[in-house]
């Protein structure tokens, strides 16, 4: 039953019409049931793909190159159930956390029609299958990613909120530019035509060239990093997390998937090797800027940068090895879960005092017991300790660049990691304090909040239990060659 | 050299000036009059690269550039009002510490 195949755009998004209408009715009944069924959607969806199969589907019965398809393989289900399950638990999340730090009412309205509409824009981003489709999906991400961060209301977070818009569309016109290359070129805009049609041009070289540059702009690759921190930091927590863990992997699970069918004829290595080069000075500037900061949150934002220099190291180790995107996605969810763990912990130091100045946490333990145990765990899997999901990414970085002789890789990833054990145990080192706390406890942290950003820290370190049945699941229809 | 080049080299031309606005603005509102060259001169390439010489236009050129119209005007009443929130807080500084 392809039908299904709809479902995971249709339903957020008339959730989130829904939810706009109720406006100020919505209550915890009515986010768990919209919540609930976009979840189920998804999942319904996995069960199908299960059981028969990468799936194809024509919406409404007319076919390319008039009419839109949808493409459903592993590769695209893996993100989207994980996208799914964390978009569910921030929501959950977010419910509690507007209620204990008393949010107006007008921020709330905001926040959920937006969060539904980015859930069911990110779903079709996973499910396109041609490229101008994933244009429109990159600019849905965009226009409902960008007021989210302006809802903290205060000058700071709109200012970023309007670069990071700046910054986003630019981005997705030079996608769009290279849409049109390609178009000329070739006269489709499916995918899997264009596998087959593309072949070595200044056109199609010109193609890859505008849009990897737009979407490395959009995923935060040095150095095009430095809208994400201002923007990650000033937005409300629940936004933060949303933005770091599932936004910036938008455009970079596109590249992932141009990279192995469109751009598969036409590579040359020495872009792999600038990208995975970019990706190393990532990892590097991101983790020592990361170090160097005095609040918690621009912590996190630069703890973001450093990963996704990670996800960029795997181009040039790629190849002669296509294997090893599957770690790479691996690698990429564990973040996921990882990094909206941190930012969900960060909201709940936000809420007891208001301010998230690190040296301010001296002694704050009592109160804040379980967030820095969440705050640990979660960064087992940032720093890559055994066996978290960020670990199974680590390692094989390191083997693939062993037996591809590719050596200068596992210094950049020794040091990388080192300074990311540095800023993780920078916030854990205040659990073991003997002082008195200064601050004054403002509102209440409910157990909502700790046992939904527990819930993806968790996930994130048991990611390396089970990282084969994902690596199984990608597999599906063999996005990455037989 | 046919006259559709022409028109290719003209939408060219207009991304470039935007992109350049973009980047070296330093006044939001040009940087943003900057994000609608852009968006113009890539619409122009995008219709001009339509029609191929001795053919007619191709409708499916058309309806990308229309649906890139109308992401572009929403884009842009987004980031005006931004910009009208951002002069709303006026020019202090102490609402940044916070």
């Amino acid at each position: 039953m392809s039908h299904s195949m709809i479902f995971p755009v249709v339903v957020p998004l008339f959730s989130a019409f829904f939810i706009f209408a109720l406006g100020n009715k919505v209550n915890l009944l009515f986010l768990l049931f919209f919540s609930l069924s976009s979840l189920g959607s998804v999942l319904f969806l996995l069960q199908n793909t299960l059981s028969s199969g990468p799936l194809k589907y024509h919406i409404a019965g007319w076919g390319a190159p008039l009419g839109i398809d949808l493409y459903n393989d592993g590769l695209s289900m893996v993100w989207m159930v994980g996208t799914s399950v964390i978009f569910f638990l921030i929501l959950l999340y977010s419910h509690s956390y507007w209620k204990s730090k008393e949010y107006p009412q007008k921020i709330k309205n905001a926040f959920y029609p937006l969060v539904f509409a980015l859930w069911s824009g990110m779903n079709a981003l996973f499910l396109s299958s041609d490229i101008f489709n994933l244009y429109v999906t990159l600019e849905v991400l965009t226009l409902t990613a960008v007021p989210m961060v302006a809802l903290s209301n205060k000058k700071a977070a709109v200012l970023a909120s309007l670069r990071y818009l700046i910054i986003a569309v630019t981005g997705s016109l030079l996608y769009l530019l290279g849409v049109a290359f390609l178009y000329v070129g070739w006269g489709t805009l499916d995918i899997s035509l264009l596998t087959k049609l593309v072949t070595p041009s200044p056109l199609s070289w010109g193609a890859l060239a505008l849009m990897t540059i737009g979407l490395i702009a959009k995923t935060a690759l040095f150095p095009f990093y430095f809208w994400l921190p201002p923007a990650h930091s000033q937005a409300p927590s629940p936004v933060s997390a949303i933005l770091s863990a599932l936004v910036i992997k938008g455009p970079y699970y596109i590249l992932i998937r141009f990279w192995n069918t469109i751009f598969l004829n036409i590579q040359n290595p020495m872009i792999d090797y600038l990208l995975g080069f970019l990706g190393a000075i990532a990892i590097l500037w991101g983790a020592f800027q990361a170090l160097r900061q005095d609040r918690l949150k621009l912590l996190i934002a630069y703890s973001t940068v450093a990963q996704i220099g990670y996800l960029f190291l795997f181009f040039p180790l790629a190849i002669n090895n296509r294997n090893i995107w599957e770690i790479a996605i691996v690698f990429a969810l564990a973040h996921a879960f990882a990094k909206s763990a941190l930012f969900l912990v960060a909201g709940n130091i936000l809420c007891l005092y208001e301010k998230d100045t690190i040296s301010q946490l001296e002694g704050s333990h009592p109160y804040l017991g379980p967030s820095f145990f969440i705050f640990g765990l979660a960064g087992l899997s940032i720093m890559g300790i055994p066996f978290s999901g960020g670990f199974v990414g680590k390692w094989n970085i390191l083997y693939t660049a062993i037996t591809t002789q590719q050596i200068g890789w596992i210094l950049v990833v020794i040091l990388g990691s080192l300074l990311s054990y540095a800023y993780i145990l920078k916030i854990i080192k205040y659990s073991f304090s003997q002082k008195q706390w200064q601050e004054k406890k403002k509102n209440p942290i409910t157990f909502s909040m700790n046992f939904t950003a527990l819930l993806l820290a968790s996930i994130s370190f048991i990611m390396g239990f089970f990282f084969l049945s994902i690596i199984h699941l990608i597999s599906i229809g063999s996005p990455f060659g037989e | 050299m046919n006259p559709n080049m022409l028109y290719v080299m003209a939408g060219i031309v207009v991304l470039c000036i935007g992109l350049e606005g973009i980047l070296t603005s330093k006044v939001w509102i040009k940087k943003i009059l900057g994000l609608n060259l852009l968006g113009t001169g890539v619409f122009l390439v995008l219709i001009a690269f339509g029609k191929r010489s001795g053919q007619e236009c191709d409708p499916i050129m058309q309806s990308l550039v229309l649906t890139g119209i109308v992401i572009s005007v929403s884009v842009t009443a987004l980031a005006l009002a931004l910009l009208q929130k951002i002069v709303s807080f006026g020019s202090d500084s102490k609402e940044e510490k916070t």
